[in-house]
């Protein structure tokens, strides 16, 4: 995968959200992992993804190690010790909020569809990716990846590659 | 009796609402749910004490902006708040929901002050 941000359109739109979000729900900031050490994929304990279908078409994935799943989870029910479906719900949600508000910066109209869990994200040479490292330590990455033939993530570009 | 319901195809979505209510120190008596908008009517048929509805957009079977139309063309709903809460950020969205009669919009992730202000003037 590429990492530069400059062959990632719509990066730092991303960001924004992925600290809005956080900032509202874990009351945490988060800045984004330098390319060297974010290389690869957090240790994936559990993974949402949610496609986008309409004037562009691609799939939002957030994924996390457990320890940021457990995170999210006692965050969002206001209970520690939460179990594996608890975890679930809570990154589903999560992802619902991120891919929600990326997608009122992508062309419209378009549907967002119901979050579905997954191994990890499909990250192709056209995705917009960005790793981060919570306060505790916990590894999550959010992924933005444009169907086949859809080219780049830019508002607008509109083209196909 | 002060009553909110809350209208969202996702338990989790309504959990966190139900606990970000508590956090608002807004007075009220009951929090009902419903998954949908044919749910919500059917909720709001049955009890009358529903002072306001926090209603989502995206929902299968009756969506958030065909929920507010129903309320306000086809139902005696003047003195019934309607708050849309989404993910649905675009100008475009708010812009219908307020068109049709929604009263108030607060986007996820909200926080309990921007729900607080949303509903305060409904629960007076």
């Amino acid at each position: 995968m590429t990492t530069s941000s400059d062959s990632q359109p719509m990066r730092a739109e991303l960001q924004e959200i992925v600290e809005l979000v956080w900032a509202t729900v874990l009351g945490d900031e988060v800045p984004p992992m330098e390319s060297a050490e974010a290389d690869g994929t957090p240790e994936s304990c559990h993974a949402a993804e949610l496609e986008i279908r309409g004037a562009w078409n691609g799939v939002f994935t957030l994924e996390g190690d457990c320890a940021f799943a457990e995170r999210l989870a006692a965050a969002l029910f206001g209970t520690a010790g939460s179990d594996a479906a608890e975890q679930l719900e809570a990154l589903c949600e999560v992802a619902n909020m991120l891919a929600g508000n990326a997608k009122a910066l992508l062309p419209g109209p378009s549907v967002l569809g119901l979050p579905e869990v997954r191994e990890g994200a499909a990250v192709s040479s056209s995705s917009t990716r960005l790793t981060y490292s919570g306060s505790l330590g916990d590894r999550f990455a959010v992924t933005l990846t444009p169907a086949a033939g859809w080219g780049g993530v830019a508002a607008d570009t509109g083209s196909a590659s | 009796m002060k009553k909110i319901l809350v209208v969202d195809d996702s338990s989790t979505m309504r959990k966190i609402i139900r606990r970000t209510l508590r956090q608002t120190g807004l007075s009220f008596d009951d929090v009902l749910e419903a998954e949908n908008g044919v749910e919500a009517l059917s909720v709001l048929a049955g009890d009358p004490a529903v002072r306001v509805v926090l209603s989502d957009i995206n929902m299968p079977e009756m969506n958030g902006i065909e929920l507010v139309t129903q309320l306000r063309t086809q139902h005696d709903s003047s003195a019934l708040g309607v708050v849309m809460v989404t993910t649905e950020g675009g100008e475009a969205m708010v812009q219908t929901a307020m068109d049709r009669g929604a009263n108030g919009y607060v986007t996820k992730p909200f926080t309990a002050d921007a729900i607080k202000d949303a509903l305060e003037a409904h629960l007076g």
